[in-house]
This record gives structure tokens, sequence and C-alpha cells, in this order.
């Protein structure tokens, strides 16, 4: 039997163009910020992305699992190359929350579980205190590192037991 | 605690997940090896998507209950359904998996539907030829919104029974059946005709005959009346299937055991429907048989066995089968043998079944359809071949025609050739 339904078949659907288009352009920008030669840039962001495209459109469920790492491997390497700013680190940011929109765009569901932004809430609060944190703070400092690293982690634990007060089951307890 | 307790199921994080921990991690790791920040600004997203993704998880089991049916004619097979949960919990992010049996495929892509009371959805699908299936329940995952992680959801509810036969099988039950037991009489069947036992009087039409006209109800009613009579018992049917392999391979041998299996089932339901006793006997190296019955539960049997049916990796002797059936079914029974009559041995298995009480009538899938699917530009070679097999298929069912009264079965969908087979005299004969 083949576990082919629920599905349709892949393709370079619209909403996948759009977000490989906005992480283009954020790792070009990161480039072209970050001080490295124009045609680098470019080529780099566009090779990562059409690699990821090329990977994605296929009808294989691995390749489209894994389709992302060419374009993560591209960002990376623009971002490992950029002189270090804040503008760039914040583009380098955004590009990692394009990122995601773009690994959760999977041309192959037929239902849309729910809109994927509702997902970068915690990734983007995560990267929000990591810039002011870098805005703000004095650098060169390991313990400023770590505790937004603990903050992060604590904002996490936070909406988690929040989203279990607020999912709780709606058993009453056996007391009441 | 009534609803604490029940585990809602492993959170799974799925590869996409994985890849994106290992890529952070690389970037982190590059960044340090860099001393450059901005890999980590790139990463931070990355590590934490998961982990967020994570937390959204329903806390409660969820469960949903599928109900669905099938419709279409021939070979089109149109499945709808819906998933309604079951239980109380959160039914967003519910995404479900079909699972399409083989020889189905795909005639379109699906429609799937969230709504405010569950997910509805449509499956295209097509059987290629006859068949018997089961589509197995379908696979239910919650995801989160970044679909990084995924937790298995209860599904209840039956598999979903498809049966594609040719629709002139139903009319198969026109035919006379020989009776083996002493008592034919006991039951009747539900068919009403134009001989038997008086059942009851209605009003004319135009298909009956003027035997069939009361006169005296006639005059007294002032408008033209006629009898209804209870057909007797019909007899007892035996299908054998001829699962022996062939000389064409295993995969035409399996589409062939597909065809015979749709179109015994769909004999046997139709005598069935008759309260006629059906029995079944599979051949491969050795029988496996269901003796005579009549009934719902025998009607179970029968679909269990023939969804079963597939072709053996031996080929037992033909002389077993007739002797095999004999231990199993009363000598005289009327027989149908669902048989390619692929090669030289299985023609062979008609006079030795002769001999030991069981004339059969031959209903013969024709494997030509299946070898002659020729691709979108057939070379002269390949039409060659075809003619050439044709051929021999003739050669083969004028041969198989000495002993037995031999349908040809080379239109999958249509069984129009039985039909007319048995409105002739001598078909009628031959059937019983």
């Amino acid at each position: 039997m083949n576990p082919v339904l629920g599905r349709v078949f892949p393709g370079l659907e619209g909403r996948s163009l759009r977000a490989a288009a906005v992480v283009t352009v954020l790792g070009g920008l990161v480039g072209v910020i970050g001080g490295e030669s124009v045609v680098l840039a470019l080529v780099l962001a566009l090779a990562g992305s059409l690699a990821t495209l090329s990977l994605r459109g296929r009808p294989n469920p691995l390749a489209e699992e894994y389709g992302l790492l060419p374009a993560i491997a591209a960002l990376g390497a623009l971002a490992a190359l950029a002189t270090p700013s804040l503008l760039v680190g914040l583009l380098a940011g955004v590009a990692g929350l394009g990122l995601l929109l773009w690994n959760a765009e999977s041309a192959r569901d037929t239902v849309r579980t729910a809109e994927p932004v509702e997902g970068l809430l915690i990734p983007g609060l995560g990267l929000a205190i990591a810039l002011l944190t870098a805005l703000s703070l004095p650098t060169a400092s390991a313990a400023v590192g770590a505790a937004a690293f603990a903050v992060v982690v604590a904002l996490a634990l936070v909406v988690w037991a929040l989203q279990g007060a607020l999912t709780a089951d709606p058993y009453a307890a056996k007391a009441l | 605690m009534s609803g604490g307790s029940a585990d809602p199921g492993p959170l799974k994080f799925r590869p996409r997940a994985v890849a994106l921990f290992g890529a952070a991690g690389a970037l982190a790791v590059l960044a340090l090896a860099t001393h450059n920040a901005v890999p980590l600004f790139l990463a931070l997203p990355l590590l934490l998507g998961p982990a967020a993704a994570a937390t959204g998880a329903p806390r409660v089991p969820l469960s949903f209950r599928v109900t669905w049916s099938s419709e279409g004619s021939r070979g089109e097979v149109e499945i709808t359904g819906r998933l309604t949960p079951s239980a109380a919990g959160p039914s967003a992010g519910v995404v479900p998996t079909f699972y399409r049996p083989e020889p189905l495929i795909d005639r379109a892509p699906p429609e799937v539907r969230s709504e405010a009371e569950g997910i509805a959805f449509r499956l295209h699908w097509s059987a290629p030829y006859p068949c018997l299936v089961s589509v197995a329940r379908p696979m239910l995952h919650w995801r989160d919104p970044l679909g990084l992680v995924e937790r298995p959801v209860r599904v209840e509810g039956d598999a979903l029974r498809l049966q594609r036969f040719p629709p002139e099988l139903a009319r198969a039950s026109r035919a006379p059946l020989r009776r083996t037991t002493p008592l034919p009489g006991e039951v009747r069947a539900r068919q009403l005709g134009g001989a038997g036992e008086f059942f009851a009087i209605r009003p004319l039409a135009p298909s009956d005959t003027l035997r069939q006209v009361n006169w005296r109800a006639t005059a007294r009613a002032g408008r033209m009346l006629a009898n209804d009579f209870r057909v007797e018992r019909t007899g007892d049917l035996l299908i054998v299937l001829d699962l022996r392999p062939t000389s064409l391979g295993s995969e035409i041998d399996a589409r062939l055991a597909s065809v015979a299996a749709a179109g015994a089932y769909g004999l046997a339901q139709s005598f069935l429907d008759q309260k006629a006793r059906v029995g079944l006997a599979l051949y491969t190296d050795f029988v496996e048989s269901i003796p005579l019955a009549s009934g719902r539960r025998q009607r179970y049997r029968l679909l269990r066995a023939l969804q079963a049916a597939t072709p053996g990796e031996t080929a037992g002797p033909s002389e077993r089968l007739a002797v095999s059936l004999r231990r199993y079914f009363p000598p005289g029974v009327t027989t149908v043998l669902f048989s390619a009559l692929a090669d030289d041995e299985s023609t062979l298995v008609l006079p030795h079944m002769r001999r030991r009480g069981f004339p059969a009538f031959v209903l013969s899938p024709s494997p030509v359809p299946l070898l002659g699917q020729l691709g979108p530009r057939p070379t002269e070679d390949d039409e060659r071949a075809l003619r050439l097999l044709r051929l021999v298929r003739r050669r083969r069912i004028a041969e198989a025609w000495s002993e037995a009264a031999v349908v040809e079965w080379d239109d999958y969908w249509s069984l129009s050739s039985l039909a007319s087979f048995f409105a002739r005299p001598a078909g009628r004969r031959a059937a019983s």
C-alpha cells in the first residue's frame, strides 16, 4: 500500500516561491551589507535557494524533509563571511525566521494545519531578546550571552506552562 | 482520574526538525570558530523553532471517528468521508494520511477540507481492472503550525471494503442451477417468475406472457391481472478458481487472480441473493475450500477468502483438483471455473473435472488486455505480437470448448458475453 494521499503532488507552488524569494533577498543583503562582493553574495544566496527549491520540488519525501539544508548552508557561509554588525545580525536573524517559514510550507500537504506565522512567536521573541541584548549590553561578556540564553529558555518554559494551563484537560479533579 | 491518565501518544520530532537542530548546531560551531556572531543570529530561530513547536502540542489524547463510503461505477472509485472528533480536545492541526491499496491508482489529487465539525475528504481513485480490496483507515497526526513535531491521533471506524466487478454479474442468477440436496424446496428463493408456486396477483406488465394472465381475476376486476409465481429454490453453485502459476509471470497472474476473484464474488453474491447455496474452491497446489452454504455469513466467508486469493508459487497437477473437489463437494453441482486458460495445463483440468462429476462452465478472464497494454507509440513488432497472442488464445479457447462451455472475458468491465450466453437456450443448457 502506498501512503500517497492526504497529499498532493509536489510542485513549485506560490507560497514556497515567495518564501524562497524572501530568503534569497535577505541572504544577499547579509552578504552585501556584510562587506562581501555583490556577485558572491547574490550567487551564493541564489544557488542555495535554487538547490532547495529543486530538492523540495521532487516527489521524494526524504528530499522534502532535508531539502532546506542547501539554503541554510549558503546563508551560513554568507553569515560567516560577513563583517559583524547589528544590522547584519538582524538580517541574519530574520533570514532564519524566513527559513522556518519556508520549512513549514509543504507542497504535498493538502491541509494547512494552521498559519505558520503563529509558530514564529517564540523564535521571534528569542531573536528580539538576543538583538536587544547585543544592542544595549556591553559586548565581549560571556556572562551576558549565558544570561540571554537563560532568559530565552525561561521564556520558552513560561510559554509552555501557559499553553498547558490554557489547553488543560477538561476533566475536573477528584477533589472538586 | 478519568481523562488525565490517558496517554496522548508520543510526541515525535519530524526529520526536518532534526535537520534544523543539526544545521543550527553547525552554525553555532561556525560562529565560535570564526569569532563571528552573525551565524549565531541565523542559528537562533532554527534552534528555538523546534523547541517552541513542541510546546503547542495538545495535552489530551485526540480521537477521531471516520465515516466513509465509496461510489462510482466500473473502474471509477470515489470515496467520500468525514473525520469527526469523538472526544473533547482541539481538532486544529490534524493532518490525515490515506493509504491507497493496490491495484487502485490515483485519478486526481484528493480533496481534503478542514471544517468546523472535522475534516471532510474526497478521494479520486480508479481501478484498472475488477478487484476486491479493503482500504485501511486513514492515519491522523497532529502537527504544529511550523510542521516540525507531530503526535499520532487515534482513529476509530471500520476499513472500507471496495468491490468492483461488471454489473452483468448481478443478472447471472437467472441461470438455472442443479440441486444436490434431497429436499430442494425447503428454502424458497426470493425470485418471482412465471413458473413455480403461486405467490400473488398483480397488474399485467407488457413483458408478461399470455400464460401468466389470470383470466378469472381479470374478468372480476375488469382490468388485466397476472399471476406471480415464486420460483423454487435455485440450487447449488460451486465456484472454482484456478490460481496456479502460469507462464505469463507472477505480475500478470496476480492481476488475473484479482479479476477472477472479483468476478467470482459478483457471481456468488448474485446467487446468494437468491438463497442458493454457494461453495468455493481455490486451487494452487492444493485445494482450499469453503463448503456449500447460503446466507450472510457465507457471503463474508467468501469475501474474505477471495480477497486473500493470490496465485500460488507451485502448480499442482490438474487431476488433484478434480479428486479434491470430490472430497469437499457433492458431484453434479453446477460448477463455474474461473481460469485464464493461459497454458495447455489449465485446459487439462476440464476433462478431469468432468470425469469426477463436475462438468464445469468456464468463465475465462483474458490475459490479452493485460499483455497488450502497448506504450503510446506501439511498434509494428508489438502489434504483430499482440495479433499472435490473440490467435493463440482463440485456438486454446476453441480446444477448451470441446470439453466445456467457455465464455471469454476480454472486456473486464463488461460481461455482456455472459449475459447473452445465458440468454441463449444452448447457454442455459450448458449452465445447468
